[in-house]
């Protein structure tokens, strides 16, 4: 079943096109891998689906919603939640707390129930408390709850910016770099999140530059080079695809 | 972090049961008592600050503005209009939060020192509008503002301010220990970040500058009430930058901050210009440096540095004790 649906999206910066009349389609359940060179618009095209930035042309569809030029809370609503490429949290506060912001959309808590500390208010804290506790023992970051975010090691960052998209329930989650500046080690560690995330049901898409890591998560890559899709298919076809070797990988190594 | 939360909280109330013994004792004059009212009900205007920058991050300079609106329509329905004094203030509290909504829908969609810019220019037309308007503001003259009988007193208005100030600070406590006030915050902290994760930053901000405006037209009415007349000069846009310091000094995004902060340098500078006689001038000077050696030295206000050095007091105690600090 197709979750995500991209038809001819393009984004325009005055004379640049940095996403030109792309397509693809990430199916349900499943990680797809978005490569390219650096400039190659792997973020913007994020960025579009996210809502960050208004496509100039083409269509988003998400779980049969056309979801093309809404608000990335609109977006985040519908069950599309992102990580960003330099780490982005809630930096001076403490981790549970950036978690519990980003359960916040799945809340209606308003000024009046605060004030008043109505039922609602007590169940919705209750739910948020749980909710924070099975995050982070999902994404192992229980030593970190009280430490303030912008504290954390690098490798903890990623994992709590990841935590926080969580959070909202996600059905389809992008992760833009998720192992940028981290150790080898460590990028195990994300890896085995990133599948133990794929487990749970929730779709992931990456943007990746570490092709070794690639190639043995991901069930489908889109390669990109100057805004236009080059390539698209299972990892090891992309590979071997004479244009995807010239552009980003110059020889195969899968 | 709740700790110090509950700390600062308990401090809080200890300050407040000082306040509320104070005219019994009757250690203070009659003027004093004037002075500490007034820089109660200015806390009452700090705290509605904090709410909107402090917690939301959003720079308004237009408080001074809703302080006069506060006190005008107040000011108006009683003394104009003739309304019974709770409905005068419940009025003059709602209006203001109406125009601080309307005020808020084309400028919240700037960001930054942008709708500082904005808020600040709002404040100046305002303040003209008052200042020729005469029909409306009274001009140089003013109006007088009715007393009800039961705030004849100067004791009896120092309670009832009191008594306004502990509730705007249960209410805001209320609204920023709560998933509400989590929006606020994580709008605060990274905008985008907040959008991304389902946050509606713009009607968030709106709600959040509405509810600050209700507290800014009870201060302004409180105001009006205390010094018994109204003339155009309480629109002026230099409160607004008295509530930006008193708030910055006592401490942002801290419950006790704004009390601090206000009651500290208004009893201050009142002294100061009391003992100073004819140099009371350099008072200013004075207050100028000290808001470069806080704004250096504790970012967090005066409250933050307290929270800091509590901290620091607390690890020197843990180490002596050859125990883990955590």
């Amino acid at each position: 079943m197709t979750l995500l649906k991209v038809e001819g999206l393009t984004k325009r910066f005055g004379g640049l096109v940095a996403v030109n009349k792309v397509d693809f389609e990430i199916s349900q359940g499943s990680i797809v891998g978005i490569i390219g060179p650096n400039g190659a618009g792997k973020t913007t095209l994020f960025n579009l689906i996210s809502g960050a930035l208004p496509p100039t042309g083409g269509k988003i569809i998400f779980d049969g919603t056309d979801i093309t030029g809404w608000r990335p809370y609109n977006i985040a609503r519908q069950g599309v939640t992102r990580t960003f490429q330099t780490t982005a949290l809630f930096e001076e506060l403490p981790s549970w707390v950036n978690l519990v912001i980003g359960y916040r959309m799945r809340t209606k808590t308003g000024l009046w129930d605060s004030i008043l500390r109505t039922p609602r208010f007590r169940r919705e804290r209750k739910a948020t408390t749980q909710k924070v506790a099975e995050v982070m023992g999902f994404t192992g970051l229980g030593e970190y709850a009280q430490m303030t975010a912008g504290d954390l090691p690098q490798e903890a960052q990623k994992r709590l910016a990841i935590g926080v998209a969580l959070m909202g329930e996600p059905k389809l989650l992008l992760l833009d770099e998720p192992t940028g500046g981290v150790g080898l080690g460590e990028t195990e560690d994300i890896i085995a999140l990133i599948n133990k995330i794929r487990d749970k049901g929730i779709t992931v898409c990456v943007i990746e530059h570490k092709m070794r890591m690639i190639m043995n998560l991901v069930d489908q890559i889109v390669a990109l080079n100057f805004g236009v899709k080059i390539a698209g298919g299972p990892p090891d076809m992309v590979c071997e695809d004479p244009s995807v070797i010239e552009a980003y990988l110059g020889e195969c190594i899968a | 972090m709740a700790k110090y939360g509950k700390a600062a909280f308990v401090l809080l109330i200890i300050g407040v049961a000082v306040l509320l013994g104070l005219p019994q004792l009757e250690l203070i004059s009659q003027a004093t008592l004037n002075i500490f009212t007034l820089g109660i009900i200015w806390s009452i205007a700090t705290m509605s600050l904090n709410l909107v920058l402090g917690y939301t991050g959003q720079a308004s300079l237009a408080h001074g503005a809703f302080l006069g609106i506060g006190a005008y329509t107040f000011g108006i329905m009683a003394q104009r209009v003739g309304m019974n004094f709770w409905l005068s203030l419940l009025i003059a509290c709602l209006m203001t939060a109406i125009l601080g909504f309307l005020v808020g829908l084309p400028s919240l969609r700037s960001k930054g020192p942008y709708f500082a810019i904005v808020t600040l220019c709002f404040n100046v037309i305002i303040f003209k509008v008052f200042e020729n308007w005469t029909w409306l503001s009274g001009g140089y003259q003013g109006q007088k503002v009715p007393r009800p009988s039961f705030l004849t007193e100067r004791w009896a208005r120092y309670y009832f301010a009191l008594v306004m100030l502990i509730l705007v600070i249960l209410v805001v406590r209320q609204i920023v220990k709560s998933l509400l006030g989590s929006s606020f915050i994580a709008i605060r902290s990274n905008e985008n970040l907040a959008e991304s994760v389902g946050i509606k930053s713009f009607s968030t901000k709106l709600l959040s500058l509405t509810v600050s405006c209700f507290i800014v037209g009870l201060a302004g009415s409180l105001l009006a009430l205390q010094n018994g007349y109204l003339d155009y000069t309480i629109t002026n846009y230099l409160y607004s930058f008295y509530l930006l310091i008193y708030l910055l000094i006592g401490g942002v995004a801290s419950l006790a901050g704004p009390v601090v902060g206000t009651f500290g340098l208004y009893f201050l500078l009142w002294q100061l210009e009391k003992t100073m006689g004819e140099f009371s001038e350099f008072r200013w000077l004075m207050f100028g440096l000290l808001l470069i050696v806080v704004i250096i030295y504790f970012p967090m206000g005066i409250v933050g540095g307290a929270k800091r050095f509590w901290e620091w007091i607390k690890k020197k105690y843990y180490s002596r004790r050859g125990e883990v600090y955590g």
